[in-house]
């Protein structure tokens, strides 16, 4: 076969249109709520309270396994999801020592997370059916309570640092618009002057409680509480793109863009 | 004379370009003109040249038409990018994506879809009221139970 020059541009063509289906944003596969295979196990309990051809303690033998089959697939499941959690925590690769800290906060929260986390095999064996009962009343309180915490910990860190790159991002455009106002003789127009200002007071603004944010997140504080700094940090954020607009709907009067 | 007949002799060996001795053959027979072209290098690069581009050609219009690229902006005459509203909207958009997931931090698994799960699992006839009183919407693709619904069946 010869090698011709449209067999190379057939090559690129592939190439090119390749890397820009694999460059489509996909749908996460990650679930954000965490799914446990444990249908057929409560499946089993449900047949057992409702078959009528058991004798009562033979039905009552049948759900206690059934329910301890359960709670052993849940366990896993429990643990399998601080440890996403952990290696999601883990993979985060950081720079700046202060983060590196938080970092290592939250890890060994999610370590004391997994170690409080007790429902071993031996536990489970001796469980009687109220006890599994408990059990499960138990591990939704401690999922709850405690792995709640530290799992909005996380999620609160990452999106704390993508909330940085933001703002540099926004701080960076700031300095550009100014750059272009500048060149085109329009710094000085009333209402972009005053937009420019608003824009910088919000930034700054934006800055200091995404530092309010990052501190919280160091003294491992209540996830709800990190999460509320973070907003108010990305509310004064926004306000700042409110004013870019403004300021580029003002330059369109007078230069098409 | 003589010189004239040495002329005349040299013009008898003048003979026709073979390719168009045979074209003009054929045209007077009426036969179809094979237009067979010599290959010479410089024809065969643009020969090659003429069907790479006619394919990056296509490429480009579906770019255009599926990647929804602006290239009208660049015929403005002052295409200011730190002021371009696309842009913006992009950086703005990225902002309230990230509020929108941090709703999401202090959210705790709400019961999903149980009655369905369980609907799916209890025998005809069956009682459930204790399992349905549990909540959710009917869904009718059947998922796996999540850990919260699992746990809130268990210690039922």
């Amino acid at each position: 076969m010869k090698f011709r020059i449209y067999h190379v541009s057939l090559a690129v063509f592939t190439l090119f249109f390749g890397a820009w289906f694999l460059a489509l944003p996909r749908p996460s596969f990650a679930a954000s709520v965490s799914e446990c295979p444990v249908d057929s196990q409560i499946q089993a309990i449900l047949s057992a309270q409702n078959n009528k051809e058991l004798d009562e303690l033979e039905a009552i033998r049948t759900e206690l396994i059934a329910r301890k089959d359960a709670l052993r697939v849940l366990a896993k499941c429990l643990t399998d999801d601080v440890r996403r959690t952990r290696e999601e925590v883990q993979k985060l690769s950081l720079s700046d020592e202060r983060d590196k800290r938080v970092q290592g906060r939250i890890l060994e929260n999610l370590d004391n997370v997994l170690r409080e986390q007790n429902l071993d095999e031996a536990r489970i064996n001796e469980l009687g059916l109220r006890g599994t009962r408990d059990a499960a009343r138990a591990l939704k309180d401690w999922r709850a309570r405690v792995y709640g915490q530290v799992k909005g910990q996380a999620d609160g860190f990452a999106l704390w640092l993508k909330s940085r790159t933001l703002i540099g991002t926004a701080e960076n455009r700031l300095h550009n618009i100014t750059g272009t106002l500048r060149s085109l003789d329009m710094i000085d127009k009333e209402e972009i002057s005053r937009q420019l200002d608003s824009a910088d007071h919000n930034l700054r603004e934006a800055r200091e409680r995404h530092d309010a944010a990052g501190a919280l997140l160091e003294q491992s504080a209540d996830s709800g509480e990190i999460s509320l700094a973070i907003k108010s940090a990305l509310d004064a954020l926004a306000k700042s793109y409110e004013n870019f607009f403004t300021i580029s709907d003002e330059v369109k009067k007078v230069v098409p863009l | 004379m003589e010189q004239l007949e040495r002329l005349l002799q040299q013009l008898r060996q003048i003979m026709p370009d073979d390719g168009y001795a045979r074209r003009s053959r054929m045209q007077i027979i009426g036969f179809p003109v094979e237009r067979r072209t010599r290959l010479t290098p410089w024809s065969f690069v643009m020969h090659n040249l003429q069907i790479g581009s006619a394919i990056a050609l296509v490429a480009l219009l579906l770019i255009v038409g599926f990647g929804g690229f602006s290239g009208w902006k660049l015929l403005s005459p002052f295409r200011i990018a730190s002021l371009d509203v696309a842009n913006l909207r992009a950086e703005a958009e990225a902002i309230s994506d990230i509020q929108v997931r941090l709703d999401g931090v202090a959210y705790t698994e709400a019961p999903r879809h149980i009655t369905s799960t369980i609907s799916r699992t209890i025998p005809p006839g069956a009682k459930t009221t204790s399992i349905e009183s549990a909540g959710g919407t009917e869904d009718k693709t059947p998922k796996p139970l999540t850990i919260d619904e699992a746990l809130d069946i268990l210690s039922q």
